[in-house]
């Protein structure tokens, strides 16, 4: 019976945005949560499993990250955008989750934290190198150190921004452009490794 | 398959949900939180900056500063009688508050180091310029010689005068008599010994002229019983505040 209800929600609301759906959860609609792990739970099962590289415990951990952002929703300003902010969760319990399956601590401080880089971010090689990386990215992501993998997920696959990746992993601006960049030619390097043909 | 799949896990969800009777925190848990965390903050700010302060007013007061003048022996005493232990929670208190920080967005948008460094010169600023300016930590001192300070003040102010070990060959002393380049000092603090102090010939760091009996004189040396061989001396003019 409720399934029922909750489609019917969907049904009637599928045009309004990520932010107007989380609004009028915060105006206690249980029912439009629905319509955010509806359009979420792709996305961040497949950000788990690139991120942490294993199929393991992927599920509960989405789940866990839902129900947090359902718990913290009404910390989420409904002017700013939706997914920077359920990201936001989502790394936090990878993280977690990675340091729980490695068993020790996983520290997330990196040299390209320290000092500034320049942070200009141009939309001109994304889109020239969007088909090549993604295919890259499918195939030797779990080759790569955690912290460059989640740079590339989110940009190529999660299509983010430079300030809003920056948000999520809480690191300069700068750094996420480094960070990207350095993670691009690890890749490119584990492919020549492996011998894969990233150019096909 | 996966249509399924997918269903089952949203359904998943939702049923925690309603079968926990999970609600959302309200606005003020958020507002709670930023306040907690700001306070915090406030509160390791100003106790770092309390702490360099102290670190300082400690130097000055035992006269620790006239090692640097005294050349690499002065320096390695310097390094010795440093208080370590403070500097130590000094260095956590810094990372607690940069963790803090990095909490909000223009604390994690800046560089790391950048922050650090920030911070350090910040809070070693505020703390020069409260022990150089009010006075603070005389009055503070004097009150915790008279027990009149809450704790732990009193004990923290108790132990602002850092003794040298007996038998080392620093002290302050006061000048009882001047032969040439010896002197006879007697130090209040420590005992009513008198000790021998030899001054090297021609070195403009352990001098006796402008010495006069009565002067009190920071003396830095290698103690043989009664006698110290001075490597440096500095005549003090202590302020009637911190006697």
């Amino acid at each position: 019976m409720r399934r029922v209800y909750y489609t019917e929600v969907e049904a009637g609301q599928t045009q309004l945005s990520d932010e107007e759906v989380a609004k009028r959860v915060q105006e206690g609609s249980r029912e439009h949560f629905g319509i955010l792990v509806e359009r979420y739970e792709p996305r961040l099962l497949r950000y788990g499993r690139k991120f942490i590289a294993s199929n393991e415990d992927i599920e509960d951990i989405v789940q866990d990250i839902f129900i947090s952002c359902y718990q913290n929703l009404k910390g989420f300003d409904a002017g700013k955008k939706f997914s920077p902010w359920i990201y936001r969760i989502a790394h936090n319990a990878f993280v977690n989750g990675l340091r729980k399956r490695k068993k020790s601590p996983l520290i997330f401080v990196d040299f390209d934290m320290l000092v500034a880089h320049p942070a200009y971010e141009d939309p001109a090689p994304r889109e020239r190198e969007e088909a090549e990386m993604k295919r890259m990215i499918e195939q030797g992501l779990s080759e790569l150190k955690p912290n460059y993998r989640e740079v590339l997920v989110l940009y190529y696959l999660e299509e983010l921004s430079y300030k809003e990746i920056a948000d999520i992993i809480k690191v300069p601006t700068g750094t996420v452009g480094i960070r990207l960049k350095r993670a691009k030619e690890a890749l490119k390097a584990v492919y020549e490794k492996l011998n894969l043909n990233y150019g096909a | 398959m996966e249509h399924n799949e997918h269903h089952t896990l949203k359904e998943k969800i939702l049923s925690t949900i309603n079968a926990k009777g999970l609600s959302m925190h309200p606005k003020y848990y958020f507002w709670l939180r930023v306040a907690a965390i700001t306070v915090v903050s406030v509160a390791a700010l100003l106790i770092s900056v309390f702490i360099f302060n102290f670190i300082l007013f400690s130097i000055r007061l035992n006269s620790h500063d006239a090692f640097l003048s005294f050349g690499p022996r002065g320096w390695g005493a310097f390094l010795y009688f440093f208080p370590w232990e403070l500097l130590t929670l000094e260095v956590v208190l810094v990372g607690l508050l940069l963790w803090l920080l990095r909490q909000f967005r223009f604390g994690y948008q800046s560089p790391l180091l950048y922050m650090l460094l920030g911070l350090f010169i910040i809070t070693f600023a505020a703390g020069l310029m409260l022990d150089r300016t009010t006075g603070i930590n005389e009055r503070f001192l004097r009150d915790a010689d008279n027990r009149r300070l809450p704790p732990p003040f009193n004990e923290f102010y108790g132990h602002a005068r850092r003794v040298p070990p007996p038998g080392s060959g620093v002290c302050t002393c006061t000048i009882v008599s001047i032969n040439g380049s010896t002197l006879i000092v007697s130090n209040p603090r420590a005992s009513s010994t008198q000790l021998t102090a030899i001054l090297p010939p021609n070195d403009a760091r352990a001098t006796s002229s402008n010495l006069k009996v009565g002067d009190t004189v920071f003396i830095a040396g290698e103690r043989h019983d009664e006698t110290i061989n001075v490597f440096g001396l500095r005549k003090l003019f202590i302020d009637d505040r911190m006697k």
